[in-house]
């Protein structure tokens, strides 16, 4: 049983060996999934950076959202017409503070009527879904761009499916499709160039 | 692959990695066999990746009860491979990520070939688990030489704790507190 078991953690060790020796993840040009939006993984190679960027469907709309801050905007439907990016995130998580410095310089660099970012703020725990103490994490931490607030974590869950993580970021163009998709940190520089290219 | 295991470790005493991180914690410190460490790590991987893969996602208060039945069976039984296996899957079952960068491209990944996503899933998760059962290992040792213990039945007692409040629907409370005070102290 011993050996068994040793065996079977060995094998699977070797199998998630052989998996991490194939290159970066590719992208796969259609969207097969039909309960949330499918996913991308875009690679810094620069042969497939001229690629034309994937089409993963429409972008659902916000669904239960509390209300919003620092925002003119009260749907994803009014910025039709923008490049959107669409970030769920929360205050309280580290991994999406990690995420900031990069949409701040994104938004500062295309902030205009093409170009809008919305973080759609969904809560982990209690104590981050206070309206006035997702205000001042706002402030605190350079996030000046509009956020939804998604107190019920209702979007969260009707754009992910299950499960669904913090933080999880999609580019939407100017037809509300979903042009990229990247959870957790990293990828910045893939988020930049789709943003960049569907910009023109 | 081996930053994924660095950052599996670098992420293991974040709050969002306390409920794989106290099991793996008691485990170390009920035994040093390796069959029944690696049984518990592959248990947490192998559930983990089903999960993230979608294809099994079952809420939470479930992971409550294999967590609560794991400890039922380990304290009437011992430190052996199903109470083990169970509560890994209970914990993997009950974990939401941090999600670096290592363990980001994992998922996202994961979410149109899972197959290519179990290599980075699992060394993420082999970091993680590896301070947990260090430092249960370490205690175990530690108490073992001041002729102290052993404490098979600790691990037992987490399980069924950790698994009422699941159950119950206190889990979300206990982890909002232990994040507010983790985020205070990392403060």
């Amino acid at each position: 049983m011993k050996r068994l078991t040793l065996s079977a953690v060995v094998l699977m060790l070797l199998a998630a060996a052989c998996s991490s020796a194939e290159p970066a993840a590719t992208v796969p040009t259609t969207a097969p999934s039909t309960t949330s939006p499918s996913t991308t993984v875009t690679t810094a190679e620069p042969e497939q950076a001229e690629e034309p960027l994937p089409d993963l469907g429409p972008a659902k709309e916000l669904v239960g959202i509390d209300g919003w801050l620092q925002a003119d905007v009260e749907s994803l439907e009014d910025l039709r017409g923008s490049v959107v990016v669409v970030q769920f995130w929360t205050f309280g998580c580290s991994n999406c503070k990690a995420t900031l410095p990069n949409l701040e310089a994104l938004y500062a660099e295309h902030q205009g009527p093409d170009f809008e970012v919305v973080g759609v703020h969904s809560p982990e725990f209690d104590y981050e879904k206070n309206p006035d103490a997702i205000a001042e994490a706002a402030v605190e931490l350079g996030v000046t761009w509009p956020i939804a607030m998604d107190t019920k974590r209702q979007s969260f869950h009707v754009w992910q499916g299950s499960p669904a993580y913090w933080p999880r970021t999609y580019v939407l163009d100017q037809e509300g499709r979903i042009r990229f998709d990247h959870i957790g940190e990293g990828a910045y520089e893939e988020l930049n160039d789709a943003v960049a290219t569907l910009l023109g | 692959m081996i930053d994924a295991f660095v950052e599996g470790v670098a992420q293991s005493l974040l709050p969002c990695s306390w409920i794989l991180l106290v099991p793996a914690i008691a485990v170390g410190l009920a035994t040093r066999r390796p069959s029944i460490l690696g049984t518990f790590t592959g248990a947490v991987v192998l559930t983990a990746w089903v999960a993230v893969a979608g294809w099994l996602v079952p809420p939470v208060w479930l992971a409550g009860v294999a967590l609560v039945v794991a400890g039922l069976l380990w304290w009437r039984f011992g430190v052996t491979f199903v109470p083990v296996a169970l509560a890994g899957v209970g914990a993997a079952w009950a974990w939401q990520p941090c999600v670096g960068p290592e363990l980001g491209e994992a998922l996202t990944t994961a979410q149109y070939d899972p197959w290519a996503a179990i290599g980075g899933l699992a060394m993420f998760l082999v970091g993680v688990l590896a301070v947990g059962l260090a430092i249960g290992l370490a205690g175990g040792a530690l108490l073992e030489r001041l002729g102290k213990g052993p404490f098979t039945r600790v691990g037992a007692v987490i399980a069924m704790v950790l698994g009422l409040t699941m159950v119950v629907g206190l889990y979300p409370k206990v982890s909002s507190t232990l994040a507010q005070w983790s985020t205070t102290l990392w403060a």
